[in-house]
């Protein structure tokens, strides 16, 4: 077992919880037992370590236990093991790959990781980045909301970016998500049923009305640069563009073309107002008129200055005396751990639908949780572990459905539910990759030094003095057409020496044309404007980047920074020594010595190490992904992953490639089972594997007598049959 | 648990009630707080269906996600101002007095086989509620999911026992989002089985070791999981082991090819195009082979900026498949016994956002119907000059739903009780409109 550093760290500063008596856990149980005596429910009983163990891997780590995580906790007789192993877990990295996943989800979080354009990869890493820190719920829902500023610098800006077009729908899903109010039928009209009318909408909408959506090209120094090469180059007669202006626009755009691409855009709140549209129907005011903020309920904050708004409108949402915000992610939560909402009309119903008229199913446990919320200022982990650490989490799973109509439903324990895709995925990660939590750490590294140092540069060239910049342009300009000078005289010489069709020659030179101009204009922007600048930005703060699971930060050198799209050589080399330091400790650890099988294992690991996490693949994984069958959502909507069974999903299971690496000799799994020689051993370390359990006496007998006929083979035959077993893909 | 199969019929409802829910339905557990209120449409007298002479076999639903422009597509209106028309010009068809938009020449030609729905109008806005709407004839809830029009299909109209037996999934869904209601409340084994990429077939039908071994380690499973069966009487946990018996049944049937597409040759490949055109390509293999149901879906029709940009390109993948699938139903004389319905959650609005884009519009919108007994070359309803507002003939999602059931010869008016002992039907309160039948 590895563990990561501040993995290390949080175990010794975290106060291991003993959920004793007087603790918040203790007294959701007593609330509990009150709620069972009232209803003349009983309790189901306490669940085994192994059903325990199955169920808090699966739901806080977002994996099954491996192995000897499974006989590390089931062989342990320390009285509290279970709190201790809701503290660890929840103080780990599995923990934000789940809940990463649990919030993508909830977020519609998409990420394209290759490719150009709209990957929104920034998004991702600032809600892993929000999750790995524990940042505190309240701050996180305020930086979504009120996010400005370049998606590059402040990844939380794709939050009201993504919905450009739409503000209206973006204010629909905020108040939705985050306030549990389903405003969008207002949007067009007078919500027949509930309680909210267009112009409460549009009041409400208001207060978020007015980003736009800038990039860094127009911004401060660098656009008004921009603004002076037109404006003092126009024709002095006509005021009009000539080619010299064109020239001059085009060495601009050459000089912040690395940062041009999708990655510096952002927005910018300017507190525009917002009207009614132009159909509105109502008789309390006119179409197209100004609408005034007001809030939908709860006290409407003061806005100082209409730039402000935003903010003002963020602190309003989040503050504790919010009449839902608190609610709302209690009853998120609370629905998460048990599988019921708490404060609720009906199981079956979306969380987010927290009509003020509904009711909870136990008003001062509900009220407590929404105290204990505020009193640990919106740490979620804190929170969770207040849950997970109660009686009612530990006890079996209900064995019939829930029904539709929850209202004396008496939570005599937690539900069970099929594993999220997600979490099934994850699980088969950690069996097949040997280093499962790295993700694609090499394209990862390679894209945040580039970002880095495009970061640096602009910040450099911004920050420059604008005569000089101004000057630097015009000299680039200069050493062009310098330049051009010699393009065309190679130009006349290949025209020259040219023996073939004229349409060739035609291609031939365009190419030369364009590659050239492109190489002269990068040395020139290089010369006159990144170093100077950055020469003159003085000393700058070293950066670095993350590196794989449990190494800490790799401090960036000079010489790797880079503004071309592919990480340089000389940073590839530093990597590739890393990826073989791993590959050597594999090769140590499970004693893979012959040249023969190093060469196979390193063939293995080059598709297995591919096999990523759930939370670094693209989000949502592509149609036909393992995920996509057992229903990950498509990030269209709100929570819009199923757990539905479907055919796809077993033929999956059993013929799947990927599922099929478990067979290999060298998955972990299999170099599990090959430290053992009897067979009764591995049988066990396939049960504690898939099962997070050992067989039980019935089992045994059934096993023993199937091993015998079926001899060595017989591994690889319950690998499949435990894969392919509801127990498998359920949490009870 | 419940069997969807078994409706109310002509079991009386008192009666039904006192004989116990859990014999007369094979209920394997009744809702703590069911209700009497809960059945009300069960107090209707039982309303006989009208009866389709001559229903159509199978059904292909093309769904066009986001929103179809009707616009920019079925419902041109040549004269109308260009700041609302935004200069798409419209083309004459094979159909007398129906025009189509510049963007779909093919249809242009193949208008003599529809019926256009001009005049769809419903008042779900957004793209959950409208597409649920769609699919489902009822409005999105938060305590029950529906079940799509493929699931009713199967349980109203199960496969024919006189019918040799294949194992082909009898409702089939390609390049559904996630959002698809499926199976609804009925079993999950009456859900659509999803296609996620045409040109890769079913994906992992094929076992990569020995079919023996698979079966040794399937029955192994089974007798390993006996308890968890036992001890767990969930719906989904049950669910799972139907999937099975339907699975390797599949793996190891003949019919499997049909999700070949290579076995096409080039030029017929050619004719449907790529992308969308392959997935009406597989329908029409899989109504070759007697699959009642198959829903191709086309998304991006989410149009709110750049419409004039977008729509050309989403229009032309429709124009290519749809046209080459009613042509070549046609030359196989498949089209009459085949219903091809083209449907979306919503219009978009005749008025031009600053986005140069359009945005929602319910209130009118146009649907397609075409083959299975429908007329060709038919136009029902109609919008106002600029395409507002229906001021002929409108429809309601639900009857055009109903309408389509009706095509298929499924009893519209036949009650069906989800396991919390509600009623609901295939069309919701919809009626058929028969006008539209040759």
């Amino acid at each position: 077992m590895r563990f990561s550093i501040p993995f290390i760290l949080a175990l010794i500063l975290l106060p291991i919880a003993h959920a004793g008596d007087g603790s918040p856990s203790r007294k959701i149980d007593s609330f509990i037992a009150e709620l069972h005596a009232k209803k003349g429910v009983t309790a189901n009983p306490l669940a085994t370590d192994e059903v325990f163990l199955k169920r808090i891997y699966l739901e806080v780590a977002g994996r099954l236990p491996s192995a000897s995580e499974a006989r590390s906790f089931l062989d342990s007789d320390r009285p509290l093991k279970r709190e201790q192993l809701v503290d660890q877990l929840l103080a780990s990295d599995d923990y934000s790959h789940n809940f990463f996943n649990y919030w993508a989800d909830i977020l519609r979080v998409t990420v394209k990781r290759k490719g150009s354009g709209g990957g929104y990869g920034e998004f991702a890493g600032y809600l892993m980045a929000a999750l790995r820190e524990n940042r505190p719920y309240d701050q996180m829902v305020r930086e979504m909301v009120a996010a400005q500023g370049l998606i590059a610098e402040n990844g939380a800006a794709v939050y009201t970016k993504r919905d450009f077009a739409m503000p209206l729908d973006n204010l629909a899903s905020t108040v939705r998500v985050f306030l549990g109010v389903r405003l969008e039928c207002a949007q067009c009209h007078d919500d027949p049923f509930g309680e909210w009318t267009q112009q409460d909408f549009y009041k409400m909408a208001a207060y978020s009305y007015g980003f736009k959506n800038v990039s860094s090209r127009s911004k401060g120094s660098i656009g008004r640069v921009h603004k002076r090469l037109i404006d003092n180059h126009l024709d002095p007669k006509t005021g009009r563009r000539v080619g010299e202006v064109n020239a001059l626009d085009r060495t601009w755009k050459a000089m912040v073309a690395p940062w041009s691409s999708g990655h510096t855009t952002g927005t910018r709140f300017n507190g525009g107002q917002l009207r009614l549209p132009h159909d509105y129907q109502y008789d309390d005011a006119k179409p197209e008129s100004p609408v005034k903020p007001k809030t939908i309920f709860g006290e409407a904050p003061e806005i100082d200055h209409p730039k402000k708004r935003i903010d003002r409108y963020a602190e309003w949402m989040t503050a504790p005396e919010n009449p839902t915000f608190t609610r709302v992610i209690v009853n998120r939560l609370w629905e998460r751990v048990f599988g019921v909402r708490l404060h609720a009309i009906s199981a079956a119903e979306k969380i987010d639908d927290m009509s003020l008229d509904s009711e909870s199913l136990h008003p001062e446990l509900f009220e407590f949780l929404v105290g204990q919320m505020r009193t640990h200022r919106y740490d979620l982990r804190k929170f969770l572990g207040i849950l997970y650490k109660s009686k009612l989490y530990q006890r079996a799973a209900n064995t019939e459905d829930t029904p539709p109509d929850i209202r004396e439903y008496a939570f005599p324990g937690p539900v069970l539910k099929r594993a999220s895709a997600e979490q099934i995925w994850d699980s088969l990660v950690s069996l097949i990759n040997p280093r499962p939590n790295d993700g694609d750490w090499v394209t990862r590294m390679g894209l945040e030094v580039r970002l880095g140092a495009l970061n640096e540069y602009h910040h450099a060239i911004s920050n420059w003095d604008e005569d000089l910049l101004y000057d630097a342009i015009l000299r680039i300009r200069k050493d062009m057409k310098a330049e051009q000078v010699l393009i065309d005289a190679r130009i006349a010489q290949i025209t020259k020496d040219h023996q073939g069709s004229k349409r060739e020659l035609g291609e031939k030179l365009r190419r030369l044309k364009k590659a050239e101009e492109f190489v002269g204009q990068r040395g020139f922007v290089e010369r006159h404007v990144y170093q100077p600048a950055l020469a003159a930005a003085g000393p700058r703060a070293r950066f670095s980047v993350r590196l794989p699971d449990g190494r800490g930060e790799l401090e960036i050198r000079e010489e790797w920074k880079t503004l071309g799209s592919k990480p340089l050589p000389a940073f590839m080399n530093h990597l590739n020594q890393i990826r073989n330091e791993f590959i050597q400790q594999e090769f140590k650890r499970h004693e893979i010595s012959r040249s023969n099988d190093q060469r196979e294992y390193r063939r293995y690991r080059g598709s297995a190490t591919r096999v990523y996490r759930a939370a670094d693949l693209d989000l949502p994984a592509p149609p036909g992904h393992f995920m996509r069958k057992f229903g990950q959502a498509d990030r269209q909507l709100i929570e819009n992953s199923t757990r539905e069974a479907s055919l796809i999903q077993p033929l999956a299971l059993m013929n799947e490639r990927t599922v099929d690496l478990l067979r290999s000799r060298f998955s972990p799994l299999s170099l599990a089972l090959a430290r053992t020689a009897a067979m009764e051993d591995k049988i066990e370390t396939i049960y504690l594997s898939l099962l997070a359990r050992r067989p039980t006496a019935e089992e045994w007998s059934i096993l023993k007598q199937e091993s015998q006929q079926r001899g060595e083979g017989f591994a690889q035959d319950l690998v499949a049959a435990l894969l392919n077993t509801g127990e498998f893909l359920f949490v009870r | 648990m419940i069997h969807p199969g078994q409706t109310k019929g002509s079991v009386d409802r008192r009666r039904f009630l006192a004989t116990g829910m859990r014999s007369a339905l094979g209920l394997s557990f009744v809702p703590a707080a069911f209700r009497a209120a809960d059945l009300r449409g069960a107090d209707q007298p039982a309303v006989k269906s009208p009866v389709n002479p001559k229903p159509a076999r199978h059904v292909i639903y093309l769904y066009m996600s986001g929103g179809m422009t009707h616009l920019d597509t079925f419902d041109p209106k040549p004269d109308l101002d260009a700041s609302m028309r935004g200069n798409v010009a419209s083309l004459a068809t094979s159909a007398d007095g129906i025009r189509v938009s510049e963007f779909l020449p093919r249809m242009a030609k193949q208008m003599h086989h529809a019926t256009v729905v001009n005049s769809l109008t419903s008042t779900a806005g957004a793209h959950a509620q409208g597409n649920y709407l769609m699919h489902t004839s009822y409005n999105l809830r938060g305590t029950i999911v529906h079940p799509a029009l493929g699931a009713w299909m199967q349980v109203l109209k199960p496969a024919d026992p006189k019918q040799p037996k294949s194992d082909l999934p009898r409702n089939v869904l390609v390049n559904g989002g996630s959002a698809h209601p499926g199976a609804g409340f009925f079993d999950a084994r009456y859900g659509p089985l999803l296609i996620g990429d045409p040109r890769r077939g079913l994906a992992d039908a094929t076992h990569r070791g020995s079919m023996d071994d698979l079966s040794y380690q399937l029955d192994l499973s089974a007798k390993l999981s006996a308890d968890f069966r036992q001890t767990y009487k969930h719906r989904e946990v049950q669910a799972y082991r139907d999937m099975y018996a339907d699975a390797v049944a599949l793996m190891k049937s003949e019919d499997l090819e049909v999700f070949d597409l290579d076995q096409e040759n080039a030029k017929t490949r050619q004719r449907y195009g790529s992308g969308f055109g392959d997935g009406c390509l597989l329908a029409r293999r899989l109504v070759e082979r007697d699959v009642p149901f198959v829903e191709v879906h086309l998304g991006g029709w989410d149009t709110h900026d750049k419409n004039f940009l977008k729509v050309p390109e989403r229009a032309n993948q429709l124009d290519q498949g749809l046209a080459s699938l009613l042509e070549d139903l046609y030359e196989r004389g498949l089209l009459d016994e085949t219903l091809v319905v083209l449907a979306t959650e919503f219009g978009r609005t005749p008025r031009i956002n600053a986005n140069d884009g359009r945005d929602h519009h319910p209130a009118s919108f146009t649907c397609l119907l075409a083959g299975g007994g429908v007329k060709g070359g038919f136009r029902y309803g109609r919008t106002d000059e600029s395409a507002s507002n229906v001021i002929e003939s409108p429809m309601e999602i639900a009857d055009f739903n109903a309408t389509v059931a009706y095509a298929a010869g499924l009893p519209v008016r036949q009650i069906v009780y989800s396991s919390s002992m509600r009623p609901f039907s295939v069309a919701h309160k919809g009626k058929p409109v028969t006008e539209l039948f040759a």
